[in-house]
Formats: C-alpha cells, structure tokens, sequence
C-alpha cells in the first residue's frame, strides 16, 4: 500500500507538470491570435478612420477601369473601341459578343461590390464627419457613378442589393432584379443626394463634386431620353468645357497604374479597333467600327506596336496604341466638361436642331479641352452640317466617340442608338466574319452572371435587350 | 482578442483522470534487474546493429550497437519475455525469468524476413510495436539503403509509389513542388495535404511560389541521406492524437541517430546526367493559298477546300467580291512539320548533369552516440541556351552569365549534427539539429508566354523559309524577328535566350531543430518530452536587367526587379507520460497522457523596383519602388490527450484514446474540440485454438475508428479590413495629379462559430504471413466521412459585401478505398533471389451535403464551370459540355457546321488519380554480390486536361496536328473545331474544351539501379569496409500512356481546388546516375 501511494506521488508529481502549461493565463497566451499585422473593427471608429474608410471607397471605384480585364476596357471590346489581341482563345468571347452567363465578365462583381465599400464609408462619414458635407456629398456621387456603370453596360435585370455587416437577407426588396431605367433611377437619387448634401457650398471642392454630381445626373438622364432636362443641368456656366474629374493613379504603385494603358500600351492583350483587320495573311473588314487607327483623329492619337518595338500578346494580332494616356500614371477622366457638351448637343440633336448641335460640336474642334490628364488636342477644322437627321446622329456619335474614348461612354451610346434611335444592332455594332474565328454573335451588353443566382430573386437577365 | 476562452475546468480534468489511471497502473516496486544479450544474423552469424530489444509489457526497451549486444535496464523482476525486433528479419521472441537486482544473457540469433517493414513505428504517445497497432501506418523500410541503392535525390523520390494511398504527383521541375494526397481528398475548401513532423518538429511543407508559374516546395530542403525512417500514418483512425490539422494524414520523418560501437564514416560521391527525353509533339503548316487573291496562307483543315466542301465567292451591292464565311476558304498545297524542341541546332534541351558529395560520421558509445553529416547537391537541370543566342550576345558583347545559360539550376548543401546522451540509466536526451541552404534558378518556363516551352512547343510548324517565300516575309503567317529584330530561329514570339535573360532565383535557409528526453524513473513509466523548432528565411528575387529581357510590354526593358522575402518560424513542443501495469498475467495495460503545442508563425515583404539603372539589380536602385509586407501570422494549437490500451496475452490489443485541441483560428463561440479513437489488434494466429495450415506463419485482423481535423486559416475568423494607399486628385478643375493618401476597406466580416473541418474514419484489414515467411499480405478497407465542412457558400454580388464567398461549417464528403501490399521472396538460392514488393489502391470519394440551396429549396451544388461540388458526385468533379460530329459530306474531314456543342453541361469524372499500383522488384545475383532494383508504377481512374494540345490547337498560329493534317482522325479534328468555334445557338457561342480532356492513366518505368558490392581487392585497396558498393540508377526512364499531351504526372496548376493539369511546360526529366558509397 504505501509503494502504491509512494508511486502515485510520484505520478501526481509528473502529472502536476503537465497540467502547469494548462493555467489560464499561460495558456490563454499560448492561444492568442498573435496577428499584429492585421486591422479589425477597433480600428474604425473615428473621424480619421471615416476619412480613411472613405479613400479606401474611392479607390474602388476605379475597379471601372484599373486592374486587368476592367469594365471599360471589356466595353470598349464589345463596342468598336478595342479588339482582342489576348493569346487566350477564351477572351475572345467580349470582342465576338457571344458571352456565356456562366462566366462573369466585365469585372461585375467587383463592380457591384465597390457600392459596399462606398456604403461603409457613408456610413462611417454620417457618424463621425457629420459636417464633411463635401466629403459625403463625393460619396454619394461615387455610388451614383457605379450604379450609372452597371446600368449602361449590363443586362436588364441587375439587383442592387445590400448586406448588413456581411450578413445578407435576400428577401429585402433591394434584392428585386431592377431593368437599366430603374437603375438609372436609383443613380440619380443618389446623385440628388450628393447635391443636396454638397448644397450651395462655393468653395472650391464643393464645386468640384457639384460639378460631377450634375454632369453624371444629367448622363443619366440621357440614358433615359430626358435629353433637355440633361443639357439643362450642364450649361456651360456650370461646368466648363475644359473641367475634368479625374481618376488620378499612385505613382508609388504599380497596381494603381491607369489600366487602359496597362492592358493596351504596355501588356498588349487589346489593341485599338479599325474597321479592317489583317489576320494571318488575310484581311478582315468589320462592318459598322470606327476606325479609329486609321484616322489617327487628335482625340484619339494611335501608334503601331511595331513603333515602339511592341507586338500583341497573342503575337499575330496588328497592335495599335492609343496615345492619350502615354504613360502608366497619366489621369483619366471620370466626368468632364466635354462630356456636359455632348450632352448639351444631343439635346439640340433630339430637338431638331442640327446647326445647334453643331455649333457646339465645332467650337469643341475649335477649342478642344484637355483629354485626360495629358492630352491636348490639336484644333481641328469644323465639320459640314449634315442634311439629315439620321446622318446628324451618325455623326454626333462618331464625334461622341472619339471626345469619350475608352471612358466607358460607347458601348452605352451604342446600346442608346438602338433602343433611343431604333437602329438594329448588326448596324450599329461590330459585325461580320470575327478575324479569329467564326461570325460576330448580337450581344449588345454584358449578362450578370450565373453566380448571382444565388439571390433567390434573380433568374437571369430579364432581357438582354439593348 | 479572445483571451479566456479556454474553460479552465478542462485541462486539470482530463489530467486528473488521466493521472490517477497513471497512479492505478503503478504496481509494487522492486530492485530492477538487467539483461544483456547479443543479436546476430543466422547463417553468417554478423552482428545485427539497430535491432530493436522490447521487454513486453513494459516500457523499457534497448538498442543493439555495432557488435549487436545490447544492454536492457530497470527490468522489473520476474518472468519477462523479450522481443528483439529489426527490419528485414523475423521477429523473435524469448522468455528468461530474472530475480531482482540480478542479472541475465539472452542471445538471438535472426532470420531473413521477406516483409521489408519497420516493426517498431513511432506514435504520438511513443514508439510502438507495429502489431498493437490497429491502423495501418505506412513505413518505407530502409530509407539508407533505398537513398543508397536507388536514384533517389528528393523526398518526392523516395515516396513515390511506395506506399498504398498515397498519391504524389511529383514536380516536373527541378525542385518543383510535389502534391502529396493521403488517402484521397475530403476537403472542398482547406487543404488536403497531409502535416510533416521531423523528428518530432512540425515542418512547413507548403511551397514557394516563383512570381511566374512554377511552385517550388518547401520539402525540397529535406535532405534524403539524412532520413533514417519516413512513416505515413494515414488518416484520423491513425492521426487522432496528432490532432486539428491531421485529418488528411501525418508523415513523420526521422533522421539518422550514431550508435555506439566503432566511428564509421561513409563518403558517398553521385554523378548525374539528365536528359529531357519528354514527347515533345510535331507542329504543322498545311500551305495553301486564297482561292480568290492566290495569296499563300496557311489553311485550317475545318475550312479547307475539298471536293465536297467548295470555296464559294460572294459579290456585295459594291461589288466587291468576298469569300463565303460559311464555305472554305483555303485551297491546300502541302503540308510540313516540325519540331522546334528537338531540333539539335536550335532547342535549349540539352542534357543537364548533376553532382553529390557527403560524408557522414557516426559512433560512439553506449553513453554519448552520434551522427554528423554533410552533402552537398548540385543539379544542373536540361536547359541551355542555344548557341545562336550565345553567338549573338557574344556579337553584342554582352558576356553571357551563367544564370541566363543554365537558367534551371538547384544547390543544396545540408549539415546535420544528432547527438544522443544516455545521462543516466533512467535517462536519455537526444538532440536533432539539420541546416540546409537551398539555392534554385527558376527559368520561366510555361504559364506565362514569356516562357521558354510555350515559344518552343508552339512553332509554326516549319523550318526557314520555304523555298521562294524568302523575299515575301518567310511564307505564311511566319513572323522571324522578334519585336525589336531580334531574329527568332523559327520559336515562336520571343527569343529564348532573352527569356533566359530573366533571372530567377529562390534562397532557402532553413534550421530545424529539436531536443528529447525521454525519463524512465521506473520500469513501469515512461516520460517523453520534446521541443523543437523549424525556421525557414526564403528569399525570392527576379531580375530583368536594363534592356535585358523579351520586349513583351512597354517597361519590361527598363529594367525590373521583384524581392520578396518570408520567414516560416515554428514552435513545437510536446510532453507525454507512458505508464504500463500488468494488471493480470494475461494483460498489460498501458496508460499515457499527454499535451502538444505548436506555433506556427509566418510573415512577408513583397518589394519591386521599375526602371534600374545600367548594372542596377536591386529594389533600391530603381526609380520607381513598392512594397507590402505582412507582420507575423500564427496558427497555435494546445492539445491534451489521454489514452489507455490494453495487450490481452500480447495478442490482442485494444485502444481507446480522446484528444481535445484549442486553436487560434478557430471562432470566438467556438471553444474546443474533441477527438475520440478506437482501436484492436488481433493476432489471430497466435490463439491455441487457430488452426495452423503449414502455409500460414501468422495472421493479424485489425480494425480502427478515431476522428482528427482541419483548421481553418489564420484569421478567418476575424474581422479584417485592409490598408493602402489610393491617389485621391485634387479637388480642383486645373489639377491633374493626385495624393496618395491612406485609405482602409472592409475586408471580411467576422466569423464567430467559424470550427475546423471534422473527419471520422474507420478502417478493417488484415496481415498474413504465408508459405514460411515468404509472402506478406496485406489489405485495408476505410472510410472517411467529413463533417462541418468548410464551403465558400457563395454571396450574392449585388449584396455588395465585402466577402462574396466566406467560409460556413455546413458540407460533408465521404471518401473511402482499398489499399493492398504484398511483399514476396519469389526465389532465393545463393546465386540468385528474388524479392517483390505489390502496392495498390483503389480511392473513391464523393460531395454528400453541402446544404440546401435557400433559393431553390433543394441540396445546393456549388460552381458551374469545370469543377463542380454535387452531393453524390465526387469532390471537385469535372463538367464539360459534350459535342458529337459527323462527316456528312463524306469529305474525310470535319467542317465547323459537322461539329455540334451541346449547350448543356455534362459529367465526365475525377481529375485526380483513383488507382495507384507500383511493382517494386529486387534480384540479387552473384552471391549476392549484385543487386537489382527495378520499380513500375500505375497511376489511372481520372482525366486530366491535355493543357498543351488545348493551347496549341486553337491559338495562334494554329499549328497543331488536329487543325493541320488531313490525314489525322476526325476525333482530334473535332476536338479541334469544338473548342475554337463551337456552336452558336441564338448569337450566343457554345464551346468546349473535352476534347482535350484526356484519360490519364500510364505505366511509368519509374527507378532502376544496380548495385554492385565491391570486391574485397577494391575495397582492401581504399581501405573500405564490406558494404561498399558502386551503383549504377536510371528515374523516370519510360512512360506508356495514351495521354495525347506532355505528361500526364504534369501537376502544374494543382491547387485546392485539385486542378491537376498540363499546361505548356514540360514532364519528368530522365536521370542517369552512377554513385559510389564508401565505408569506413
């Protein structure tokens, strides 16, 4: 008996050192996360981290056109500004406009995704920057863009949905698939919302977000056919012909670089779109492109690859590059007072008003504003005023095109001539034999992709109708 | 923070119980006795050295030195049987009965034994005999004589096709990283690869991703000269006290230990020439010419013109003229080919070569033994640059280093010093400590286009010019110069000798490092503890000097560097406390508690520099600089154990264990979880009552049920939102630069109930020993079912969150399979034996929950591209669209409008292999005197997708067989013409890639070697020992398979998502070996 107590002693001994590492405090300290690189929630409750929160926002936003395979870049494919010169035969789905649902294109999700971060950071600005007015105002602008940009390029049927610190209820209304005119609709609250918050203010940021508020508000309202309303809001004693919003780029980093010249200037994989294509020792004309290399227009400068010793990725696509963004921190536009003159000229084109539409067209050829950050046209002579209303359309759309190049303006203004100006598709976009294959398909714009099937209110576009 | 978290009534508890089972064990003690003996082989009557010496029943235990005595002390007196234990002999067993403090002599004398298997394995609560054990756990035997007698310079080499469940998919690079999967996959979400201990250190076996394509592994520092065993316990049945994180299996790697007799040294010297003797495929050119301008073109044979499909003009209201679309469009001429890669004077194949020299010392004496180590690995893989591209840079003057000449490279040089100290007759510390440095170059190889095989594989498909295209661009679609004139040699797009200019480079160094001591303060306790320690600097660094490289965007020769640094630091200790009580006559108990804990810690700085100076190399020295780096990240996990076995008559042995763990990553409202285990071990045959057919020598059924886990990462659980910089303009209309400005966004939400992935398994199987020891068979069944899952449950994107795809506990998988070995002595004479070692498996698994979908009210199903997640499908299951063709017009070749796409996806299998089957074969011959080892192996049951036909065939220049040759079959033309144009059905394209998608089972002539000993007037003259051998090897000699692309072992792409593919890169070189290995 007393060797088996003896023996136990000895045990309970041993066993006493194992269970010393078992104390609370030594082993809550074993287990604590010991992640100090890492920001949580205790980060964000200030004005600082509002502020934060609210750049954070603002760089999302340039998801549209930052990053590869961006928003305007995949719209510039569908429409006539760019062909696929990517070596992964998978892309040329966007430039043949034969998109599949399963895949998403054209960055959707982030897309959607950046009205989350832009909500976090109103959120945060209400709480802790009440009197920022400016600031909120520029967030409200910001959503307002980003809804403008999936109204004007994806199918009818987009959700506009929300989440509560990651929780999603998807029976919320907000989840009811909207057609592009109610997400316009949706766009414009919120861009009432950035005038009303920005209010009369005169100083200078004021201005600058009014400015931008009034000249997305009154896109928008093209896109919904309310042309005089829009020219109305943009007179050019509200937002002068040479104001520019600009999407500025790090020059710290690379991944902030301006993606249009990423994906063309520098990476190759999309070249500046003609109307021929010569391809394999064959030479391809495709119906209804601008050919934008060929005409070398000031708006729109463009250079071969073989210039600056570049060739496409893919190796045998011809490379044109666009040279108004020459550089890979050159400023692109988000709004600009070119873009309230087009505005206002449409108006006079959807009044009758041929000679008006031109008057404004001609003083812009006249006086061309700063393009970007970098480009400044040279003057160009005046155009003929066309005898007809249909050629006054074709020719406000092509000037249109070469003002707004690569700022996802031409694929929504291919879509408007067919819904607002009821030409057919085959004659307004891209088409013909596809220089890599097979026949251009009648996409006009991108689908939400299957995996938003995952809100039980959504079935697919409801239409893919222009 | 989540402190407290821990209930504290739960670690005394388990403790508590476990000690007082531990104190109910003891039983009286006594003066301890002590027994020497000797083992010996029979017939040469050689002393046996690393033989085993186990007193039943207890845990005391010895091992024999080079004389083969040994010296077994505190021996509890009585009846006591030994066993001495040695692999590659019969066990044996003897009974002596010792009076207390005195002493006794047992001698063994031991038969060769056809089973070439560890006997003893090492388990979490100690090292154990094999048969109480009622899992199966793999061993590789040998491990010195394998590295010593078979071309194996990798871990991956030494585990291949050795053992039943195992899957490996080597690196088909020098230095690429494996995929080792250990019974299949269960996870959809985590990882599937198994956890690595060396010498009881957790080691990080993850990879090293090159910045391009290329995955370099962490296992490459594992030096195989110095691993002594390599055991793989295989699942949760087996892996339950390893914990959270084992449920996909554990490899415990033990390095070599000195043992005490007289020093030995052993010098080993290895030359290695390495051949690239891949399939590389023929390219074609079809020349033909427009049917209306006559201009050459190169004709793609869905559009070519034939008899039956004619070529047809069409005239617009301009009256322009054009060809039909829906018609042909070429008219052929001739048709040639080539094949750019083994093409002598221009291909950058050209035989690699390689070196080994390392010296081990080991000895010592029955107080301090040793071992000290050192080698140094030099490869040189089958790369260089073409002499062409060497004579033009030599016309430039620009010396050509030797990092863009033999841009594949890899040095390894290893340090290894154990030491063991027997302190005092109750107790033992050893010391392990390895040091590597690893240096590989990395040619960009495959993804990315500036990759050497893509511009060599991807060729026109001719040679030159052909005759009389000279003076109009060199024929067809040809382009000969690069961008900026630099002429091509007929590669495609970029030259490869400035692809070899980029510089790539990995440094590993790694020190890992353990203390154990192992305290016996009676015969009936023992006490383990271990600490230890893995830490890996690596650096990996990419260069484009100014100027230097391929021209492939507008700043890629302004001169460019990347630098990215991490550290992997990880913290291991563990203690465990054995007791062992012979309760009765017939039955001994055993009881052991223990705790582990590890720390994993990792953290990075990703620098790059745009635009370097002349001469410039570093991030500091460039223009334009950015960075990001991470602080350290870990993962720690306590866990506690207890377990208790009982041995009825040493035949049978029941086991019951519990083990809970705590883990950092798991969620706030997630506290602990617990992982139970069973097991029994019945040698059947050992029962009075078994009949004893003269064939049968022994039988064991076993059988094992036990749970173990998976973690999730990190900081899943938590919160997160991340920081940068974004350039916010001037909110001015002149203004047109930016500030950079810090900016935070959401990141992810928090996940409290977020808990590991849990799997249960069970496995049934057997052992016999059959026709006197000859034959070894050996069979288990298991299954694994996998339960709280971790699925990306997908969130809708419109729902704008900040996660769209976060990780819920809501799957469940099931995997099971048969796994069989048999080993044979099918001759032995003196002049000639014949030794066979059989392995296969079978594995299947599939998705069984997944949840139910909220929007359609039925099981939800995940994914709807190529990988799909089913229930009742297998895990990562492969969905293409199917087409079928017909050649209506009877032409002999297939038109685009005699293909058809279905618009509807359909299932077509696994992507990972199913069946695993190696036939490993030893003769000797000679008396002995020479060995030959040859191993076959079998992988097949899946279809990987043939990357290099898919790229080749339908991209520029398309100049595969299938859209080239007429004379090729219609199934590859239609292959062709499905995935390039498909089927449009209302303006929308239907295409598919399936037929790519390729069956890739084959035989590979994986390892051949003879040793020769050398003969005593050799080994008399230099002095050696008997043992000295010279071996002659060959890997990776031949493939049968009907595989259409590069390998079907490619595992380029494999990632979670178990996306085995080829794609663009190349398959497992051929190695030639010849070695020398000196004993002294």
């Amino acid at each position: 008996m007393f060797s088996t107590m003896h023996r136990a002693r000895w045990a309970a001994a041993v066993g006493a050192a194992l269970v010393l590492p078992g104390c609370a405090d030594f082993k809550n300290q074993l287990l604590q996360p010991q992640n100090p690189g890492i920001i949580d929630n205790s980060a964000v409750g200030s004005a600082a981290a509002a502020a934060a929160l609210k750049v954070g926002a603002m760089g999302r936003i340039k998801v549209v056109y930052t990053s590869s395979e961006t928003l305007w870049q995949e719209a510039g494919q569908v429409a006539d500004e760019y062909q696929n010169a990517d070596f992964q035969p998978d892309r040329n789905d966007v430039d043949q406009r034969t998109m599949a649902t399963n895949s998403p294109y054209a960055n959707y999700g982030s897309v959607t995704q950046a009205r989350g971060y832009i909500r976090d950071a109103l959120a945060a600005e209400y709480k802790y920057e009440p009197t920022k007015t400016t600031d909120i105002g520029e967030l409200w602008m910001a959503l307002g863009f980003i809804e403008l940009s999936l109204g004007e390029n994806f199918c009818n049927g987009i959700p506009l949905g929300n989440n509560t610190n990651g929780v999603v209820d998807y029976s919320s209304p907000s989840f009811k698939p909207l057609t592009n005119n109610e997400v316009f609709d949706a766009a414009i609250a919120h861009l009432d919302s950035a005038l009303t918050s920005v209010g009369s203010a005169s100083d200078s940021a004021s201005v600058f977000v009014r400015r931008a508020a009034l000249v997305l508000k009154a896109r928008l309202l093209v896109d919904k056919g309310q042309y005089a309303a829009a020219a109305a809001l943009v007179p050019t004693s509200a937002v002068a012909t040479n104001w520019q919003y600009l999407f500025t780029t790090s020059t710290a980093s690379s991944s902030d670089d301006n993606g249009i010249w990423t994906l063309n200037n520098s990476v190759s994989r999309v070249t500046v779109g003609d109307s021929v294509m010569a391809y394999q020792g064959k030479t391809f004309t495709i119906a209804n492109a601008i050919p934008f290399f060929s005409l070398n227009d000031p708006r729109v400068p463009v250079i071969t690859g073989a210039s600056v010793k570049l060739v496409a990725e893919d190796g045998l696509t011809p490379l044109y590059l666009q040279q108004i963004w020459k550089n890979r921190d050159d400023a692109v536009a988000l709004a600009s007072g070119i873009d309230a003159r087009m505005i206002e000229a449409e108006a006079k084109l959807n009044a009758n008003d041929i000679a008006g539409m031109m008057t404004i067209l001609n003083a812009a050829r006249a006086t061309p504003p700063k393009l970007g950050g970098v480009l400044q046209p040279a003057a160009m002579p005046p155009l003929a005023t066309p005898a007809t209303q249909d050629a006054a359309t074709s020719l406000f759309f092509r000037e249109k095109a070469f003002w707004q190049f690569s700022r996802g303006f031409r694929l929504s203004d291919l879509r408007r001539l067919v819904r607002q100006y009821k030409r057919t598709q085959d004659k307004v976009f891209p088409s013909g034999q596809h220089y890599k294959g097979g026949t251009y398909g009648s996409d006009v714009n991108f689908p939400v992709p299957d995996g938003e099937l995952v809100n039980p209110q959504f079935h697919g576009c409801i239409d893919r109708n222009a | 923070m989540r402190l407290g978290r821990w209930r504290l009534t739960a670690a005394p508890g388990v403790l508590g119980a476990a000690l007082l089972m531990l104190a109910g064990g003891a039983r009286n003690a006594s003066a301890q006795a002590t027994i020497t003996g000797r083992v010996t082989a029979q017939g040469t009557n050689a002393p046996l050295a690393e033989a085993r010496v186990l007193v039943i029943g207890s845990t005391v235990s010895a091992t024999t030195g080079d004389s083969g005595k040994f010296v077994v002390r505190g021996i509890a007196p009585g009846e006591v049987q030994l066993q001495v234990l040695r692999v590659g002999y019969q066990s044996q067993k003897k009974t002596v009965t010792i009076a207390a403090g005195g002493s006794a002599t047992v001698d063994f004398t031991m038969s060769i034994a056809v089973a070439q298997l560890e006997e003893v394995v090492t388990t979490a609560t100690g090292q154990q005999r094999r048969v109480e054990l009622g899992n199966a756990v793999s061993t590789l035997g040998d491990v010195t004589k394998r590295v010593e007698e078979t071309p194996n310079h990798t871990i991956s080499d030494l585990l291949i096709a050795k053992s039943p469940g195992v899957t490996l998919l080597p690196g088909t690079e020098l230095g690429g990283a494996p995929t080792v999967r250990i019974r299949g996959v269960s996870s959809i979400s985590l990882s599937n690869a198994p956890i690595w201990y060396v010498d009881g250190v957790r080691y990080s076996a993850g990879s090293l991703n090159s910045g391009t394509d290329v995955n370099f592994s962490m296992l490459g520092s594992i030096n195989p000269e110095d691993i002594e065993d390599i055991e793989i316990v295989k699942g949760p049945s087996a892996a339950t006290l390893y914990g959270t994180n084992a449920a996909n299996g554990v490899i415990l790697i033990t390095t070599k230990k000195g043992r005490s007799g007289q020093t030995h040294w052993n010098w080993s010297a290895e030359g290695r020439n390495i051949q690239d003797r891949v399939p590389y495929q023929d390219m074609y050119a079809n020349f033909g010419h427009d049917p209306l301008s006559g201009k050459a073109k190169r004709c793609q044979l869905s559009s070519i013109v034939t008899p039956k499909f004619p070529f047809k003009i069409i005239t617009d209201a301009k009256g322009v003229q054009s060809l039909d679309p829906k018609f042909a469009d070429c008219i052929g001429d001739s048709l040639t080919s080539y094949n750019w890669m083994k093409d002598k004077d221009v291909t950058f194949v050209h035989p690699g070569k390689g070196s080994l020299f390392g010296l081990s010392i080991n000895g010592g004496n029955e107080q301090v033994r040793y071992f000290v180590s050192s080698d140094v690995d030099n490869e040189i893989g089958p790369i260089q640059m073409p002499s062409y591209d060497v004579q033009r840079f030599d016309s430039l003057q620009i010396p050509v280093r030797n990092e863009w000449f033999h841009p594949s490279a890899q040095q390894r040089s290893s340090f290894r010093g154990n030491l063991s100290a027997s302190l005092s007759p109750k107790f033992d510390l050893n010391v392990s400590s390895g040091f590597v440095k690893m240096d590989n170059r990395i040619p960009p190889e495959s993804d990315l286009i500036i990759a050497l095989y893509y511009v060599g594989m991807q060729n026109y498909g001719y040679k030159g010019c052909p005759a009389g295209t000279e003076k109009t661009g060199c024929g067809l679609d040809k382009i000969p110069t690069q961008a900026d004139g630099v002429p091509l040699h007929d590669a495609l797009q970029w030259d490869p000798g400035e692809i070899m200019q980029v510089t790539q480079q990995s440094d590993v160094q790694r020190f890992t490092g353990s203390i154990n001591g192992n305290w016996r303060p009676f015969s009936w306790m023992v006490n383990d503890g271990t600490v230890g320690v893995d830490f890996a600097a690596v650096d990996f660094f990419q260069l484009c000097r100014l100027t230097e490289c391929p021209p492939q965007s507008s700043t890629a020769q302004l001169g460019r560097v990347t630098d990215n640094q991490s550290k992997n630091r990880n913290l291991s200790a563990k203690v465990a406390s054995t007791s062992s009580w012979n309760a009765k006559a017939w039955m001994n108990l055993k009881t052991s508690v223990g705790a582990d804990y590890t720390n994993l810690e990792d953290d990075f700085s990703n620098t790059n520099g745009l635009t370097l100076p002349p001469g410039g190399s570093t991030v500091g020295a460039a223009a334009t600089r950015s960075g990001s780096n991470r602080q350290p990240t870990a993962q720690k996990t306590l866990g506690l154990y207890v377990q208790e076995q009982a041995a009825l008559r040493d035949r049978l042995f029941l086991t019951a264990a519990a083990r809970t763990d705590q883990n950092s990553a798991f969620g706030q409202n997630f506290q602990r979880v617990v992982y139970p285990k069973v097991s029994a071990s019945w040698i059947a045959s050992d029962e009075s009552w078994f009949p004893h057919p003269s064939y049968l020598n022994q039988l064991r059924l076993r059988g094992a049920y036990g749970a173990s886990g998976v973690q999730p990462g990190a900081t899943q659980a938590l919160a997160l939102f991340s920081a940068g910089t974004v350039s916010i303009p001037a909110r001015s209309s002149t203004a047109t630069g930016g500030t950079d400005t810090p900016a935070l966004t959401a990141n992810q939400p928090a996940s409290p109930n977020l808990k590991p992935e849990k799997s249960t398994e069970y496995e049934l199987g057997g052992e016999a020993q059959l026709l006197s020891n000859r034959l070894r068979l050996d069979y288990t069944f298991f299954r694994k079912s996998t339960h709280d899952a971790l699925i990306q449950v997908a969130v809708s994107a419109s729902s704008a969150a900040s996660q769209l795809s976060p990780l819920v506990n809501i799957g469940a998988t099931q995997g099971w399979g048969h796994e069989f070995q048999a080993n044979a002595q099918l001759m032995d004479s003196r002049r000639f034996s014949w030794d066979v070692t059989l392995t296969g498996s079978h594995l299947s698994n599939k998705v069984v929950d997944l949840g139910i979908d909220p929007n359609t009210g039925k099981p939800r199903t995940l994914g709807t591209g190529q990988a799909r997640q089913i229930p009742g499908l297998p895990l990562n299951s492969q969905w293409f669209r199917s087409y079928s063709y017909s050649d209506a017009n009877g032409d002999g070749l297939l038109q685009r409008a005699e293909v058809v796409v279905d618009t509807a996806f359909k299932y077509y299998g696994y992507i990972t292999p199913r069946d695993i089957i190696s036939v490993q074969n030893g003769f000797d011959l000679f008396g002995r005197k020479l060995r030959i080892n040859m191993m076959f192996d079998y992988k097949g049951g899946n279809s990987i997708l043939d990357g290099a036909n898919n790229f080749q065939c339908n991209t520029g220049p398309y100049a595969c067989r299938d859209t080239q040759d007429p004379s090729f079959s219609q199934d590859r033309q239609a292959a062709a013409i499905a995935k390039q144009f498909g089927t449009s059905v209302n303006g929308t394209s239907y295409k598919t890639t399936v037929g790519y998608f390729r069956n890739a089972q084959f035989w590979k002539f994986r390892e051949v070697s003879a040793v020769y000993q050398l003969p005593k007037v050799v080994t008399q003259r230099i002095r050696a020992q008997n043992g000295s051998t010279i071996v002659f090897g060959a890997r990776n000699l031949h493939t049968w398979s009907s595989f259409t692309g590069i390998d079907p072992e490619a595992n380029y792409g494999t990632s979670q998502a178990e996306t085995q593919q080829e794609f663009q890169t190349t398959g497992l070189p051929t190695y030639f070996t010849v070695r020398l290995n000196l004993k002294y």
